[in-house]
């Protein structure tokens, strides 16, 4: 009985969780301008080398 | 079995032209809870010879073999890594802070590591642990039994969820950083430590009684 109540607790932080960052990402605005030209010369220098 | 596997990468990098940057362990091995029984699934990233580039035909631009003793082994050339990389792509983010590193090119993991400072995109990675957490909540969780291991592929997920939102930076691939950045002593922490506890000491997974009522 005493495992049974400790693996709910644990299913219940789980499923608390899930359900915050359910929200939390509809609520995210993020932009993100990825910098191309960064990874062609990781990829240009990786080459070389 | 380190030395078996770089000499596997040696051999696979001889077989196919190509150099391989960096060669990391992934999975439940670099996360910290793997068992006696788990695969070893070693990620790679590989660069091919100039010429392999001047060619008007597209190539294939991964590798993937299965080896004898449970060896994964799994490939992306180096354009294909470096596109993932610019969306922010979560398990190669892990694979730059994995614990288990077989082969390094320095110069070339040093520019990686700078640059994922910048490439990282929180919302990508939310994303992305918080699709892993619902699928294996779902899929493993509501059974009558589960395996104990699947309990760790809900809470790893989940507290890197809470670290990026903590931290807005890149959650730590191993699980005892999590662990101990994100759930402090109390009733909680007591659970997960005996879950740990219970997993450490048994042979293999094993299936313990319902966890959803």
């Amino acid at each position: 009985m005493g495992e049974d109540a400790r693996i709910d607790a644990l299913n219940h932080f789980l499923e608390e969780k899930i359900e915050y960052y359910t929200q939390y990402l509809k609520d995210y605005q993020v932009l993100i301008q990825p910098d191309t030209e960064h990874l062609n010369r990781i990829f240009r220098t990786t080459l070389a080398g | 079995m380190t030395t078996h596997i770089q000499s596997q990468l040696t051999q696979l990098a001889r077989a196919h032209d190509i150099k391989i940057l960096y060669a990391v362990e992934s999975g439940s091995r670099a996360w910290g809870f793997a068992s006696a029984n788990s695969d070893w699934d070693v990620r790679f990233i590989y660069i091919h010879r100039e010429d392999w580039y001047l060619s008007i035909d597209d190539k294939k631009d991964s590798i993937e073999i299965m080896l004898p003793d449970d060896l994964d082994l799994s490939g992306w050339e180096l354009r294909k890594a470096l596109r993932l990389f610019r969306k922010s792509n979560p398990p190669l983010l892990e694979w730059l802070n994995s614990p288990i590193v077989y082969l390094e090119d320095h110069d070339f993991t040093n520019q990686m590591r700078t640059a994922a400072r910048t490439f990282f995109n929180p919302k990508s990675c939310l994303y992305h642990y918080l699709s892993m957490a619902k699928g294996n909540f779902r899929e493993y969780l509501q059974r009558d039994t589960v395996k104990m291991k699947k309990y760790f592929y809900v809470l790893r997920p989940i507290l890197a969820c809470m670290w990026i939102e903590r931290t807005n930076t890149m959650a730590p691939t191993e699980f005892h950083k999590l662990l101990d950045a994100e759930v402090p002593a109390g009733n909680l922490r007591t659970e997960i430590d005996k879950l740990l506890a219970r997993k450490s000491v048994a042979k293999s997974w094993a299936k313990t009684p319902e966890l959803m009522h």
